[in-house]
């Protein structure tokens, strides 16, 4: 297993691991240089609005920039296995950035306690970057086009960026928004929205797992 | 053993649809099996479809029983299943010895020990011990290929597909690889897909020629020359000037009496110096060729 996710690591796009790293080093500087009152609002936007980006942008690149992608196909491993894996190091890159982001966050003095105590803030940024990625993988799978993926979960973070106030006041839409955890972290909707995102995940998971049975449409 | 049962294969559907392949029935046993056919015959369609990866439109494909048109059979199969396809990709950072090791984790062996002797075996088998800590974008063509082949090998399988392997390899390398292909076929089926016909003379027992979606032959190499016998000259002409437009010509050669031809056709025309020549296998595919052309107009 360690051994596998050795070489999976070092067969993927490791340079699109670089992005996530100077976006958080940016944030960081733009949290030091804001001014006191708004030191939480630019931590809180990396957590919660850039990140679930970053993960989709990523995840739309996991299987069709793959080089050996025909040869993984003909190897008796499971497509959940591929997907799970393939997606979890996205996941990984992704949690690893944030919790780095945290720590040095609360170095820096800022207070992340409007976001909830420590393990109920992870699923603020944690359950959209799932659905971003499982996005980003789906459409860039339906689209036969990495970069089709990545339009894909650009569209959607735009549009319910610019729409987050609409989404957030209409109580059947607000269950669909990225960012509602984010927006209202200890409001009561805010566990039907998580429920919402993470069968949205399962679902996409199950589209790319569909996709993928059709192999040949791949390579 | 491969059973292949009316095998169909459609890409789209209604007005754009493309049949690849349409009623394919072939049964492989083990030792080397050739599949010829001219580019777009539908060959690469059918290797993929028999190592799992393309879907089967109607039909079936048996691989040693097991009946692959479901996912888990498909998963049961490529346990016994090496891969070395057409257009083969790999991953150029890493070294070719950690290459093996990765498709050897892939194919679930998962001892380290087992792993690494079995690692150390092929590539000693594919004769890349000397290079095999080198990345893989250092190699030439030809250690890519035998790459390829030695992760197709890591897992000892009973089915050994290859895909137009000796394309872009020079004529040494290109015996070397049949030979090792002919060695591997002991004891298992290798399906070698090639539109190189020597290749397939050399090295194969059996044969099938594919051609616009459908097996015009399946037989021995032996086979096929024969059905040309009779048909195939050699026409020298003084000045130079090309026999009837019927036949195919084979081969040209410039020499001093004249240009010699090689032709492949139904029957010679009027010639002052023609002689019958014993057909080879290119010939034989050539007069197939020939026969089909003829067929559909």
């Amino acid at each position: 297993m360690k051994k596998r996710l050795f070489y999976s690591f070092q067969t993927f796009q490791k340079d699109l691991f670089w992005l996530p790293g100077a976006l958080m080093s940016l944030f960081l500087i733009l949290a030091i240089l804001a001014p006191e009152d708004q030191k939480y609002n630019t931590a809180r936007a990396f957590l919660g609005f850039l990140l679930p980006l970053l993960a989709g942008g990523l995840a739309s690149f996991t299987f069709l920039r793959d080089t050996a992608l025909e040869l993984q196909f003909t190897t008796s491993q499971s497509l959940w296995t591929m997907i799970l894996e393939r997606l979890g190091i996205v996941l990984a890159a992704v949690t690893l950035t944030s919790l780095a982001f945290q720590a040095v966050v609360q170095l820096l003095g800022i207070s992340l306690d409007p976001l909830g105590r420590p393990l109920q803030r992870q699923l603020v940024w944690l359950l959209p970057c799932l659905v971003s990625s499982a996005l980003g993988c789906a459409a860039s799978l339906a689209a036969r086009n990495s970069s089709g993926g990545a339009a894909a979960v650009s569209l959607l973070w735009i549009t319910q960026l610019l729409l987050r106030g609409w989404f957030a006041r209409d109580p059947f839409a607000r269950n669909f928004l990225l960012f509602y955890g984010v927006m209202d972290p200890l409001g009561d909707p805010l566990f039907l929205n998580q429920a919402v995102l993470s069968i949205i995940t399962v679902c996409l998971l199950g589209l790319i797992f569909l996709s993928l049975t059709k192999r040949e449409r791949y390579i | 053993m491969i059973k292949i049962t009316n095998l169909k294969k459609t890409y789209g559907s209604g007005g754009k649809a493309v049949h690849a392949l349409k009623g394919i029935d072939l049964a492989i046993e083990n030792g080397l099996f050739g599949l010829l056919g001219p580019n777009g015959a539908g060959k690469t369609t059918l290797m993929r479809i028999i190592a799992g990866i393309g879907t089967i439109t109607s039909g079936s494909v048996l691989v040693n029983g097991i009946d692959i048109s479901s996912e888990k059979g498909k998963q049961e199969m490529k346990k016994q299943l090496g891969y070395l396809p057409q257009e083969l990709g790999l991953y150029p950072d890493l070294t070719g010895r950690q290459f093996i090791d990765y498709m050897a984790v892939l194919k679930g062996l998962a001892d380290a020990g087992q792993r690494k002797q079995r690692t150390e075996e092929v590539l000693d088998t594919v004769s890349l011990m000397d290079a095999a800590d080198r990345k893989i974008k250092e190699y030439s063509g030809g250690m890519k290929r035998r790459v390829g082949i030695a992760q197709a090998l890591v897992n000892d399988p009973a089915i050994l597909i290859v895909d137009e392997p000796t394309a872009g390899l020079d004529p040494e390398e290109r015996i070397r690889f049949r030979n090792m292909l002919v060695d591997l076929a002991e004891d298992r089926i290798v399906l070698l897909s090639t539109h190189i016909v020597a290749d397939i003379g050399q090295a194969c027992r059996d044969m099938a020629v594919l051609a616009e979606g459908r097996i015009c032959f399946n037989g021995t190499p032996a086979e096929l020359i024969h059905q040309a016998d009779g048909h195939v000259w050699s026409v020298t002409t003084p000045d130079g000037s090309k026999p009837d437009s019927g036949s195919t010509i084979v081969s040209v050669q410039h020499l001093p009496e004249g240009t010699k031809y090689r032709v492949v056709c139904e029957q010679i025309g009027e010639y002052p110096n023609t002689t019958p020549e014993p057909p080879s296998l290119e010939d034989g595919y050539l007069w197939l060729m020939k026969k089909l052309n003829n067929q559909a107009d």
